[in-house]
């Protein structure tokens, strides 16, 4: 039951990483500065999913990327593309609703 | 091998799995990425990075196929919700080549036969998979009416042709050949001998071809949703699959003499191999309504479903 219990919990802040990841991409960031970011911020996220996903959302158009090759070693670094900016402000507005519907239901109000 | 070298090696596993034109890009992204990871777990413990440090910091990013995996999307050469009747056409390939080397002897089957028909099925599952993830919107699923639908005019029809073909035909196949070719065919070749016209051995096999025929009747009248009447198309299939190779092979009266259905040499030597072929069609139709049943998707919800 315990073991039941993480597991959900895995699932529930895996629902919500393209958004803090995105949240934290107003600015540019290179990928361990943006893991760095998201622990001070509480968010712990594994390397091994961190990385990859900011490929696929740049790849979805969400990400723009660039190297900058002025420090060594080189970095790569991710910032909002405008359509990027416009699912951040999306989700957002999502996740803000959803917020307010799960705590209406876990309070137990009535619809 | 130092934590330089573990990485580059790591790194080296994961870019070989990637798409020629990301290979490079993501490698040098990977590499930098490390070193900040292991320069920074080297900060936190203290210590100058070594190769255990090293490994234990891969470990959080998995295997190379792992990683590559995130960073590229597969796809898989046979799509995984395929895999249950990719089994289920490999087993019924399977099926078939050991009806047939059951009934023409073990050499009858090439060996390499079954990797070919896995290797047919590979290449059209493939073949599917691709067209699905080029035009997802062209094989959407489509409504059926099901198994159980009543098809009158279907079940007529079959009627009909068991009553001229296999009943009128096994009956009095010389008749049958008069009517069929108007009389231009000499009808000697298909003359039975005495002892196969009074054989059990043709009495059971009319009856059965006589109630299959009525079992399409029946379908007529009551549909073909009923559980008996499923059953009893399995058992008459497998009866007449039973009686065809028997008339494959040389029959014996009561008495303890040979006999065969034709008086020519001839056509004992041309209808034997037809009578068995008849007979494997006979064990696979069975073994395939056999499975259908087996697989059925029943209305109610099983015992033990209930009690959970």
């Amino acid at each position: 039951m315990v073991e039941r219990d993480f597991a959900g919990l895995s699932e529930l802040r895996r629902g919500v990483l393209v958004l803090a990841v995105l949240s934290q991409l107003r600015g540019p960031q290179y990928g361990y500065s943006l893991k760095q970011a998201l622990i001070d911020r509480d968010m712990p996220i594994e390397e091994g999913t961190l990385y990859p996903l900011l490929r696929r959302l740049e790849a979805q158009g969400l990400l723009a990327s660039a190297w900058n090759t002025d420090h060594a070693p080189p970095r790569r670094y991710y910032q909002l593309s405008p359509q990027g900016l416009a699912a951040l402000e999306a989700l957002s507005k999502g996740w803000r609703d959803q917020v307010r519907v799960m705590d209406r239901l876990l309070d137990g109000e009535a619809p | 091998m130092n934590a330089h070298d573990v990485m580059e090696s790591w790194v080296r596993d994961v870019a070989g799995r990637l798409p020629r034109a990301r290979r490079n890009d993501v490698a040098c992204e990977l590499r930098a990425l490390l070193a900040d990871e292991l320069d920074g777990r080297a900060r936190a413990e203290g210590r100058a990075p070594d190769r255990a440090m090293a490994m234990d910091l891969l470990k959080g990013f998995g295997t190379p196929a792992q990683a590559a995996g995130r960073y590229h999307d597969q796809p898989a050469i046979i799509d995984p919700t395929d895999s249950h009747h990719f089994v289920i056409w490999a087993l019924g390939g399977a099926v078939v080549m050991g009806v047939h080397g059951l009934l023409n002897g073990p050499g009858s089957v090439d060996q390499g036969l079954f990797l070919i028909w896995l290797g047919i099925l590979v290449v059209i599952f493939a073949a599917m998979a691709w067209w699905r993830r080029r035009r997802p919107g062209q094989m959407h699923w489509k409504p059926s009416p099901g198994p159980d639908r009543p098809r009158p005019a279907l079940a007529l029809l079959a009627m009909t042709a068991t009553l001229v073909f296999p009943v009128f035909m096994y009956a009095a196949p010389q008749t049958f050949v008069q009517v069929m070719f108007l009389g231009q065919i000499a009808d000697s070749g298909v003359a039975l001998t005495e002892a196969f016209r009074g054989s059990w051995q043709r009495i059971v096999t009319l009856a059965l071809l006589v109630l299959s025929a009525a079992l399409y009747g029946a379908e007529i009248r009551l549909g073909s949703g009923r559980a008996g009447m499923r059953w009893a198309s399995i058992v008459l299939q497998a009866g007449l699959s039973l009686m065809m190779l028997l008339h494959a092979a040389p029959m014996i009266t009561p008495s303890g003499e040979s006999f065969s259905p034709f008086v020519l040499d001839a056509a004992i030597t041309t209808s034997a191999p037809f009578f068995r072929a008849v007979g494997g069609l006979f064990i696979l139709s069975a073994l395939y309504d056999l499975f259908r049943q087996w697989s059925r998707v029943r209305p109610e919800p099983e015992a033990d479903g209930l009690a959970r």
